[in-house]
């Protein structure tokens, strides 16, 4: 009866909030914000590729086609920056020192699917790409086996 | 700090201004974070160095703490923990 009264006192009172979880306040992480971005690296790739160049001589054609290349090639560069960001996150905020033991690799993962946004940026190589959406999904696989889960692999495209 | 501690939950903290001696260390005390003014964390003393108190969180794979942090001012300390209003419970 005290303990309940004095409770609802307690409860009533303001009080300040004090943090257990300081890196990011919403806690919340998921690998998902950097596969959507590897996939639209992937997409933008295949799009370039796939991209035909016009016959000499034709100036109008080749003003649209310079400019469809440029805006492939500037949303290919700026989906894989925030894949590389997206991934920061995950390796700098959310995995501890603690995970190495599970992960050894963990390092060396993060290190080289950060390379691997790089060279998307660099080159237009499908091959980099694909091998970036694998890096980006041995991440999720830790990430869940981090936390005790085994959510499937899912893409959009 | 998870187990001891879950979100929500309510704490009474005695300031550092009535503590005569410094905490013991495994207290869990309320500390000011270092780099983000106005931010209170709330952590277990693990060890008093030269420099400051290095606090750890009681779930080490989520917390961000003096590992990451360094060690933590003396003058930062708010307070220490004295027990959970709600649900009330004993702090070990």
């Amino acid at each position: 009866m005290l303990r309940s009264a004095l409770n609802a006192i307690v409860c009533a009172l303001p009080a300040s909030v004090v943090e257990a979880h300081c890196d990011g306040p919403c806690g919340v992480y998921d690998p998902a914000s950097a596969r959507v971005h590897a996939e639209a690296v992937l997409a933008m790739t295949k799009k370039l590729k796939a991209l035909e160049a016009p016959a000499a001589g034709n100036a109008a054609a080749l003003a649209t086609y310079n400019n469809t290349f440029s805006r492939f090639v500037a949303v290919k560069e700026d989906e894989a920056q925030k894949t590389k960001k997206e991934l920061l996150i995950l390796w700098t905020d959310y995995f501890k020192p603690e995970h190495l033991a599970t992960f050894p690799d963990l390092h060396d993962t993060f290190w080289k699917a950060a390379k691997l946004c790089s060279a998307c940026k660099v080159h237009i190589d499908q091959g980099k790409a694909e091998e970036l959406m694998a890096a980006v999904e041995k991440i999720h696989g830790m990430f869940w086996q981090s936390k005790g889960r085994n959510d499937a692999w899912v893409t959009a495209s | 700090m998870a187990p001891t501690l879950n979100p929500d939950d309510r704490v009474l903290v005695q300031r550092v201004s009535a503590i005569q001696d410094t905490p013991a260390l495994g207290t869990v005390v309320v500390a000011w974070h270092p780099s983000q003014p106005g931010l209170r964390l709330i952590k277990r003393l693990q060890s008093l160095e030269n420099n400051g108190m290095m606090l750890l969180g009681d779930n080490p794979s989520f917390s961000t703490d003096s590992r990451q942090l360094g060690p933590i001012p003396r003058s930062a300390l708010i307070g220490i923990v004295v027990s959970r209003v709600t649900p009330s419970k004993k702090i070990q």
